[in-house]
């Protein structure tokens, strides 16, 4: 797995491309714990378009920094997802607790009501 | 019947996944069933790769696949490692695993989602795993 990271207005897109399980997991643990870190405010698209395959390690990266990512009263848009990911999402229940849009200019709508909120 | 051994490395994973998606593309298991069945088989191998062997590349994993046209599959995981002590069902509340920022539980609930039963047991010092999902 690649992962490529954008930043377009104070937003950081990252799409990961390719599968991520246990082993890739922690790259994207990786890239997402700079965002959380580095940045006052994290908004965090998570851009889809090319990720095949994920496995719980995956949403694991999620789950463990979006509570951190909203305490710094930014937050992570799902954006993109193809049906077999957005399935995993949907088994655990995380599609209802997280913002899952059908594109990136949709995310970046909703990041700019967050960042406005503030 | 499939078989295929790997050692317990965890960049093995993406090996096992197409060693399954080849095995049941070979019956022409459809799209949804098969997806079902990788990811199941993805989660217990790194259960059994990181918590019954430590990730040692030294041990292996042995990999099976039996497959009953339009009756069942059958996919068996047998390691050497430590038994792992393991709930026969598990119940996640993902809104309090976001509060704490707590992982574990995800992988052992998408399994038991994804196929009709989890057949678990110890053998000659060995651990076995079957993942079983019907056809019909």
């Amino acid at each position: 797995m690649n992962i490529r990271t954008t930043l377009e207005n104070n937003i950081v897109i990252i799409k990961p491309i390719g599968e991520i399980d246990a082993y890739s997991s922690i790259d994207l643990d990786n890239t997402v714990s700079d965002v959380v870190k580095n940045y006052e405010h994290p908004y965090i698209i998570l851009d889809g378009s090319e990720l095949t395959y994920i496995s719980s390690a995956g949403i694991g990266v999620f789950i463990t920094h979006l509570e951190p990512i909203r305490k710094k009263k930014g937050d992570i848009v799902f954006a993109n997802l193809r049906k077999e990911v957005h399935y995993v999402f949907s088994v655990l229940g995380l599609d209802k607790l997280v913002t899952i849009t059908e594109n990136i200019w949709e995310a970046k709508e909703k990041l700019n009501h967050v960042k406005e909120s503030i | 019947m499939s078989k295929k051994v790997f050692s317990c490395d965890l960049k093995n994973l993406s090996d096992i996944r197409a060693f399954v998606a080849d095995s049941l593309n070979e019956y022409g298991i459809r799209t949804e069933i098969r997806e079902q069945l990788i990811l199941a088989t993805d989660e217990a191998c790194a259960n059994t790769i990181i918590h019954s062997n430590h990730c040692c590349n030294q041990r292996f994993i042995e990999l099976s696949l039996d497959i009953i046209p339009e009756q069942k599959i059958a996919i068996q995981i047998t390691d050497a490692g430590k038994t792992p002590e393991l709930p026969n069902e598990i119940q996640i509340n993902i809104q309090e695993n976001i509060r704490c920022g707590k992982r574990g539980g995800m992988g052992l609930y998408l399994m038991q989602e994804m196929v009709d039963q989890i057949i678990r047991f110890h053998e000659s010092g060995k651990n076995i795993t079957i993942l079983e999902k019907r056809l019909n």
